[in-house]
């Protein structure tokens, strides 16, 4: 029986598709947590109370009980449509991920100081158009750090994808435990692989703040970053 | 395939079993996680710089692997190594070793936010080290950690629906076993995922109480880490 | 939407009707049956299989192997078929993927059961066996079957979640208390190797080069004969008996022999020749 060595293209070719599932499903989260994030502090009372009910019921059970349901339940309901795994797991992870990723989104813009948006307003600014210029641009600089982590925890959410048959790196490790029996050389391997995929998460999301317009008025307790030269102008009193 | 109300009834007392089985799990593991967490952060205060180090590098390694992953580790690793247990003790056992380190990094933010004065003030007052701990820094992390704290018991009751990969018979674990026997996967499933958001709703109640600036701008309450999922 | 004149939106649709039905694999294959036809035009059988060693499993390069893998493609040439096109998934989701017709059929190894019966028809049977303890090298508990681990209550045994032997082990009176439940054989055989349990109960040729990884298998005489039929949608009856006719050739002619008993070394050959029906093994089954 061959061992773990010779099953190495097939753990790579899972390693793939579980760094594949995790990019789709971030950016789905990503987009989601927006919409959700905004609606949860929309002046009507319908979206805030619709994306209110669906944050906390993605947020009330693991992603993996979820993933079931999708997988296996709901295409038994008349009119559903029976979702390929693949699917059906990046919807999930997107939908999960974005019910935390809106707190972030919200918890992000909330702490904007409110006389921001006034002056903005005093200035003559439309809603709109003081959430794009002002408010956003700062909001980011707290959302991307933390939705880093969120992206991190998705990378670890995709573990669940090889219950229902993707072929990621965990359900070809376990195939591959089946049939050389080579427990802890296996495991290690995929313990490893999630390691290193988490860390290239992180630093690719530490990559895309240093390049976000920072505020070094909200960085509370200092920021890590020098300004960069065109800021130094527009540089607020420390608070 | 339509819901068959006779099946639901059939199962319910299975699924109910394992919703047992699954807060029995969430609360051993809270209490691992939690009294451990707290140790593991007064060693890592305590003492010296390579056990401080020990503990943020073993968190670091903790952090970047799923949990379903380590709990095979666990599962096949450990007895390889001498401990033979039986799955539910490595469930809980994991889920309880893994969270306390994480729960340590909340602790250990806690304890950094006690103003220095105080402990200056404490061991003027002529308190022993010990007393120190036990009467003042601990409560007083406690209370700043509560929230945090609670939402890892959250986190946990989630977690713990991975449990059914060793054979535990979590909720989620009856479900996947009553569908596969009979081949319906509509009411094993939909029954537990109802059953898993009931769980949740004192957890949810209870974190609004614990945290009442839960819903409100962050600028008025003390920084807290976003309900994080793990 | 532009809208055409009745008459012309009336022509239109029985034009499309017409096209649509001649273009059924019925009508134009007349002489095969429409998922062998389908499959014929798909240039391979899309299969799914499962981790069983020595059954059907993966190779390092994703190729299906193994005893039921050869079995399928020995039948499927001799239809005309030379391509398999697996898929590893799990047992649970291979009956609903079949129904689903993400698979043609599954050779996977299920054993042929009157409640998967009532959901799909199977082939006839193309293994026979029954469970085995697996327990450590010299039998320390001189352990014999499901009746001995009945009657010592200390024993531990080791069973896959949902298997018909963790049902067919309750019913010979083994304890619930006694029963270590696992996800898988390679967890099975780990649990008795580690101590974590006496024995693992499983089908007597589910663990290939046992020695090698520490156990030795037990066969209890007394269990019911079970047989691995590969599983048809019930709506593919045609071809499973198409397929049926193949394994009965290849019975006749001596292949189905060589390959279960030369070349896998399994040992249950005179019961597998004695079993050529799905209902001998099953009731229920057609």
């Amino acid at each position: 029986m061959p061992g773990l060595l010779e099953y190495a293209p097939a753990f790579f070719r899972g390693l793939l598709t579980t760094a594949f599932v995790a990019v789709v499903s971030i950016v789905g989260a990503a987009l989601l947590s927006v919409l959700l994030g905004f609606a949860r502090r929309s002046p009507r009372r319908a979206p805030r109370l619709a994306s209110l009910v669906a944050v906390e019921v993605f947020r009330g059970a693991s992603a993996l009980v979820f993933l079931f349901w999708v997988y296996y339940a709901m295409p038994l309901l008349p009119g559903m449509p029976k979702l390929d795994p693949m699917v059906a797991s990046i919807l999930v992870l997107s939908l999960v991920g974005a019910a935390y990723g809106s707190e972030i989104v919200r918890a992000g813009i909330d702490a904007i100081d409110r006389g921001q948006l006034e002056a903005c307003q005093a200035l003559g600014l439309s809603n709109r158009q003081a959430m794009r210029r002002v408010v956003v641009p700062q909001a980011m600089s707290q959302i991307v750090p933390a939705f880093a982590s969120l992206a991190a925890d998705i990378v670890k959410w995709t573990s669940i994808v090889s219950f229902v048959g993707v072929q990621d790196v965990l359900h070809v490790a376990n195939a591959i435990r089946g049939i050389t029996y080579e427990t802890i050389r296996v495991l290690t391997a995929v313990a490893v692989s999630y390691w290193l995929l988490c860390l290239v998460t992180s630093l690719l999301f530490r990559a895309l703040e240093h390049r976000l317009p920072l505020n070094r008025a909200l960085r509370a307790g200092g920021s890590r970053e020098p300004l960069r030269p065109a800021d130094r102008d527009l540089r607020e009193a420390p608070r | 395939m339509t819901w068959d109300w006779a099946y639901a009834a059939s199962i319910l007392p299975d699924l109910l079993y394992g919703a047992w089985v699954t807060i029995g799990v969430t609360l051993a593991s809270s209490v691992i996680a939690l009294g451990g967490g707290l140790l593991i952060a007064i060693a890592g205060v305590t003492g010296g710089r390579a056990v401080h180090w020990a503990i943020r590098i073993l968190i670091d390694l903790l952090r970047g692997v799923p949990i379903l992953v380590l709990l095979y580790v666990g599962f096949y690793v450990l007895p390889q190594a001498g401990i033979t247990l039986s799955a539910l003790p490595i469930g809980i056992g994991v889920l309880g070793v893994v969270y306390a380190a994480f729960c340590s990094e909340v602790y250990r933010g806690a304890l950094v936010g006690i103003p220095p004065g105080l402990r200056d003030a404490a061991c003027a007052l002529g308190l022993s080290p010990r007393q120190v701990w036990q009467l003042v820094l601990v409560p007083l992390m406690m209370r700043r950690a509560a929230p945090a704290l609670m939402n890892y018991v959250l986190v946990l009751f989630k977690q713990s629906a991975f449990l059914f990969a060793l054979g535990i018979p979590v909720l989620l674990g009856k479900a996947q076993e009553a569908g596969y026997a009979s081949f319906r996967y509509l009411e094993p499933f939909t029954m537990a995922g109802l059953l898993y958001l009931a769980m949740n709703l004192p957890f949810v109640w209870l974190l609004s109480r614990v945290n009442p600036a839960h819903g409100h701008s962050a600028a008025d309450r003390p920084p807290k880490p976003p309900r994080m999922p793990s | 939407m532009r809208h055409f004149p009745s008459p012309i939106a009336a022509i239109g649709k029985a034009a499309l009707m017409v096209a649509a039905f001649a273009m059924q694999p019925g009508v134009v294959y007349a002489q095969d049956d429409p998922l062998l036809a389908e499959i014929k035009r798909n240039g391979a059988a899309r299969i799914a299989i499962a981790t069983a060693p020595p059954y059907a499993f993966p190779s390092p390069s994703g190729e299906p192997q193994g005893y039921l893998v050869d079995v399928v493609r020995a039948v499927m040439k001799r239809l005309g078929v030379n391509r398999l096109n697996a898929t590893v998934t799990t047992w649970d989701a291979m009956i609903p993927g079949l129904q689903a017709r993400q698979f043609d059929f599954v050779p996977a190894g299920l054993n042929i059961t009157a409640p998967r019966c009532q959901v799909v028809v199977f082939s006839s049977p193309i293994t026979a066996q029954q469970d085995a303890l697996w327990v450590l090298p010299g039998n320390p508990r001189k352990l014999a079957g499901y009746a001995s681990v009945a009657r010592s209550p200390e024993t531990m045994l080791a069973v896959l979640t949902g298997s018909s032997q963790e049902a067919f082990a309750l019913k010979s009176g083994v304890k619930p208390g006694q029963l270590v439940k696992v996800p898988d054989m390679q967890a099975g055989v780990a649990t008795v190797v580690s101590g974590r349990a006496h024995a693992f109960v499983a089908s007597q040729f589910s663990v290939p080069n046992a020695a090698q990884r520490g156990v030795e298998g037990v066969v209890d005489t007394g269990s019911p004969v079970v047989g691995i039929g590969v599983a048809f949608r019930k709506d593919s009856v045609a071809l499973r008996d198409a397929f049926n006719r193949q394994l009965d050739a290849m019975r006749a002619s001596g292949e189905l022999r060589g390959l279960y008993e030369t070349q896998y070394k399994f040992s249950t050959w005179d019961t597998l020749a004695k079993v050529t029906k799905a209902s001998d093994l099953a009731e229920g089954c057609e």
